[in-house]
């Protein structure tokens, strides 16, 4: 039952597909914001600093809710709230990045701090706007359908400096991440890789909050990598994993939205943390049976 | 490497003193290790042994006088030093290969510039894996290995800076007996070309293997590990706790 009422929901996303372009923008969204996830996504969670990225993404309610103000009371038409967003992403990660180097006891406390007040200025400014409600809610619970041949063109340059800078100095995160004090003694400039990523992640947390919002960002930045994380040996294999898992989840949640008109990031989100714990209680099962899986540690030759 | 360098000692430290706030880790320390010594920092927890070899890797910097390395500051001198760190910081979960593990000891080399480690780099981590005798896991995961396993991991990736000085935190940290002799036999082999200088809580292990110690307690003083008697052993740790004592130990010499 479950499994054709599945079907017939894709099956009519399909040929909507085909039909109306706001969709087609929407799924190109979705795989875009997929590769920069995947691998930006990657290392905020080996790294173990989501909780930064979730502060990076509150922030940015601040930007967004800025330039959609100037936008519309001022009449500046060139303040996209996207541009408002990046503004804001880069400068929480820059501010936060230099508080965790500079004061590492205080990081907690600012991050907390520039969480709350990026969101309540965002508020502010909202309130201030005509026609705030609907605006309130796609940020914060993303708005993928609605995205315009204007956007994608932004979100496509964002996507491609994210994922060029991901990989072009893959050698040197990967270092700064498993073992900072090592590549600091190599002679990497470990504090211009940390805030490198920092950025990177900000970016991606723009790319991601189109798709499924503020409030949701950090499951999909983390839950498709926390899945790989099951299965990947190295750390590329991990990305290119998380990549094809965030795929997935945002191209079926959006899919499966479509028909019975449900919020297509919520689905997503959802579908992703199903997946999760899918992955979890399947591993564990697994686990308990007993020569299923090969021995983790290899005997001492 | 010029002339001049290659006649100056590994390590030199003049005058150093540290502390984190007020009172010193380290009091007025002065010190010079010749080249191809194999030298341990021992001496009671809270010492100052971390601190020492971190004035040395340049992490820390002294609240007065100098350290040099190869006559150089550590900051200079950080291509010649080869560092491995105490095995148990790492996260165990970190998806990584023992071969990309050993890589990170090209990263700052001038040979290859870019996102990726070029032929060269992979050609030395061969053969630094081949020397601790791992080549064959260089596709295992890191962490799949047994603690010995990984120690040889992080003695290869030292060795793949192609150091002229091995510094080495706790090596045989959460090691068994055998695995940990196992490791120095391999240090052993590597004092033939390298200067070698670790720290080492297990004072009655590494005597058997070093030539040199450095007592450290706040301040340093240098023994040949031929002079290392009962005497020194209860000045440096107290009176209460005893050293360990095998065949090398002559006793009678006098602490300055």
């Amino acid at each position: 039952m479950a499994f054709t009422s599945w079907g017939c929901t894709m099956s009519e996303f399909f040929g909507a597909l085909m039909q109306y372009n706001f969709l087609q923008l929407a799924l190109i969204t979705g795989l875009l914001a997929s590769v920069a996830c995947g691998i930006v996504g990657t290392y905020v969670v080996v790294r173990r600093i989501t909780y930064i990225a979730g502060g990076i993404s509150h922030c940015v309610l601040g930007g967004m809710g800025a330039a959609r103000y100037l936008q519309v009371v001022h009449g500046f038409a060139w303040a996209h709230p996207m541009y408002g967003a990046l503004v804001a992403a880069l400068a929480a990660a820059i501010i936060i990045g230099l508080v965790s180097l500079r004061a590492k006891e205080r990081e907690d406390t600012v991050i907390g701090a520039l969480w709350a007040v990026g969101m309540a200025a965002g508020v502010l400014f909202i309130s201030k706007t005509p026609g705030y409600g609907e605006d309130l809610m796609g940020y914060l619970f993303g708005n993928i359908l609605m995205v315009s041949s204007h956007d994608i063109k932004l979100l496509i340059g964002l996507d491609a400096a994210v994922v060029a800078a991901g990989l072009l100095f893959f050698k040197q995160l990967q270092a700064v991440c498993f073992d900072e004090e090592f590549a600091r003694l190599r002679g990497l400039n470990v504090e211009f890789y940390y805030l490198l990523l920092l950025c990177l992640t900000a970016a991606t947390v723009v790319l991601l909050i189109t798709v499924v919002g503020i409030i949701m960002v950090i499951a999909l930045l983390t839950l498709p990598v926390a899945i790989a994380g099951f299965f990947a040996r190295r750390l590329w294999q991990m990305m290119m994993l998380a990549i094809a898992i965030s795929m997935v989840f945002t191209a079926l949640g959006l899919g499966l939205s479509y028909g019975p008109d449900l919020p297509a990031g919520s689905t997503i989100v959802i579908l992703a943390g199903a997946a999760y714990l899918a992955t979890v209680i399947a591993l564990g099962v697994a686990k308990i049976r007993p020569g299923k899986r090969p021995k983790a540690i290899v005997p001492e030759d | 490497m010029n002339s001049t360098m290659k006649q100056e000692p590994p390590v030199c430290m003049h005058d150093v003193s540290f502390s984190y706030d007020v009172d010193p880790v380290l009091d007025r320390v002065d010190l010079c290790l010749k080249e191809q010594s194999f030298v341990s920092i021992i001496g009671p927890n809270g010492g100052g042994k971390t601190t020492l070899l971190k004035l040395m890797l340049g992490i820390l910097k002294p609240t007065s006088g100098s350290v040099r390395i190869f006559g150089r500051t550590p900051r200079e001198a950080r291509k010649l030093i080869g560092y491995m760190p105490q095995n148990a910081q790492f996260d165990p979960h970190f998806p990584i290969s023992v071969m990309d593990v050993v890589l990170m000891g090209r990263l700052g080399s001038k040979t290859c510039h870019g996102g990726r480690y070029c032929a060269e780099d992979r050609t030395i981590a061969r053969r630094v894996l081949g020397e601790v005798e791992l080549l064959p896991l260089a596709g295992r995961s890191f962490s799949s290995l047994s603690g010995g396993q990984r120690q040889r991991v992080l003695l290869a990736r030292a060795l793949a800076c192609e150091p002229r000085i091995l510094m080495l935190d706790e090596p045989t940290a959460n090691l068994d007996q055998a695995v940990g002799t196992r490791l120095f036999d391999l240090l052993k082999r590597l004092n033939e070309r390298l200067t070698i200088l670790l720290v080492s809580h297990d004072v009655g292990f590494v005597t058997r293997y070093v030539d040199r110690v450095l007592c450290v307690n706040r301040g340093v003083l240098e023994h040949s590990v031929h002079d290392l008697s009962g005497d020194i052993m209860s000045h440096l740790y107290g009176d209460d706790v005893l050293a360990v004592k095998h065949g090398v130990h002559k006793l009678g010499v006098h602490h300055e």
